[in-house]
């Protein structure tokens, strides 16, 4: 066997019986020494009080925080106040469907159903 | 939990276990873990009773961290080797010179005294060797080749890139061929 061969079997050699007797050397004590502090350790952490949770925050806070806080929640709101004027300062033409018509143009018949007992179901 | 269940569980949910209190989990990684964590140091001090406060130190770090350790986010072993690396290295530079002679003495009793002794020797020889490389080059060499890591996982612990772990195991693996070439008889590696 060649020099180079030998050379690479002897450091193969002492690479594994190095790492099979580090298994072997591992004294009692320290395994003891470890586990007892793994036990206080442990035992100091399940003294402690969990941390202070978040405050629950309620569907509308969820909602607000999703769509980006306040600030967006404010340009949202702008939008749809200015889609909505668009809409009605755009008159009946721009309506389409006769239930967005009768936002405009309501009839006497509907605030008579507002005010007029007869108008109620009865039931008896 | 039954012994030979928990033996199966990976490190990172036996410490998730652990923060929650189970002491069967503190027993598991202890026996699991404390070896390799004093096989690194013992390469990386040589000395045993260095190796054996190092060890005991980076498992206190662990336990403490237990409770902050998020599942699947990094590898429980690549974390501990990276405490143990820093800490050898931090008791290196305060005590330059390491103990050569201080080998642990084999405790295996079964074998032959020859035998004992040859392997004594040997462990000596390859331990002396180690301690003439360079810090980086020595802590590349142990976790390649007696820790059985992968390169890549070494680059984690240490620091640097997979091209630099692989040039420096490999000038590691050579300038202990050449410190070790003349013992090579000596050591009963021979050809016949």
């Amino acid at each position: 066997m060649g020099d180079d061969k030998l050379d690479d079997m002897m450091l193969d050699d002492l690479f594994a019986t190095a790492a099979r007797e580090m298994e072997e050397a591992v004294s009692s004590d320290l395994l003891a020494r470890v586990m007892a502090d793994a036990l206080a350790v442990q035992a100091e952490q399940q003294q402690q009080p969990e941390p202070e949770k978040a405050p629950k925050l309620t569907m509308f806070q969820v909602v607000v925080k999703v769509l980006g806080g306040w600030q967006s929640m404010g340009g949202l709101a702008a939008a749809t106040v200015a889609g909505v004027w668009i809409g009605v300062a755009a008159g009946p033409e721009m309506m389409q469907s006769d239930w967005a018509g009768s936002l405009l143009t309501t009839n006497a018949e509907s605030y008579l159903s507002d005010l007029d007992n007869s108008y109620a179901f009865v039931l008896d | 939990m039954p012994y030979d269940q928990q033996d199966d569980i990976p490190d990172d949910a036996l410490l998730v276990l652990f923060a929650n209190g189970d002491q069967s989990a503190a027993r598991i990684l202890t026996l699991r873990l404390t070896p390799r964590v004093f096989s690194q140091a013992f390469r990386m001090l040589g000395d045993k009773a260095e190796a054996e406060d190092v060890a005991q130190e980076a498992m206190i770090r662990l336990w403490k961290i237990a409770p902050e350790w998020r599942q699947g986010e990094a590898k429980v072993t690549t974390w501990l080797y990276r405490v143990v690396a820093n800490l050898c290295t931090d008791r290196l530079r305060k005590t330059r010179g390491v103990a050569l002679d201080a080998i642990a003495e084999p405790e295996d009793g079964a074998k032959p005294a020859a035998e004992v002794m040859q392997e004594d020797a040997r462990m000596s020889a390859l331990q002396a060797a180690l301690a003439q490389l360079p810090e980086r080059q020595r802590q590349a060499v142990v976790l390649r080749h007696i820790e059985g890591l992968g390169n890549p996982e070494i680059a984690e612990i240490v620091g640097i890139s997979v091209e630099a772990v692989e040039s420096l195991t490999a000038r590691g693996k050579r300038a202990l061929t050449k410190i070790l070439a003349d013992q090579r008889e000596a050591l009963g590696y021979s050809d016949g």
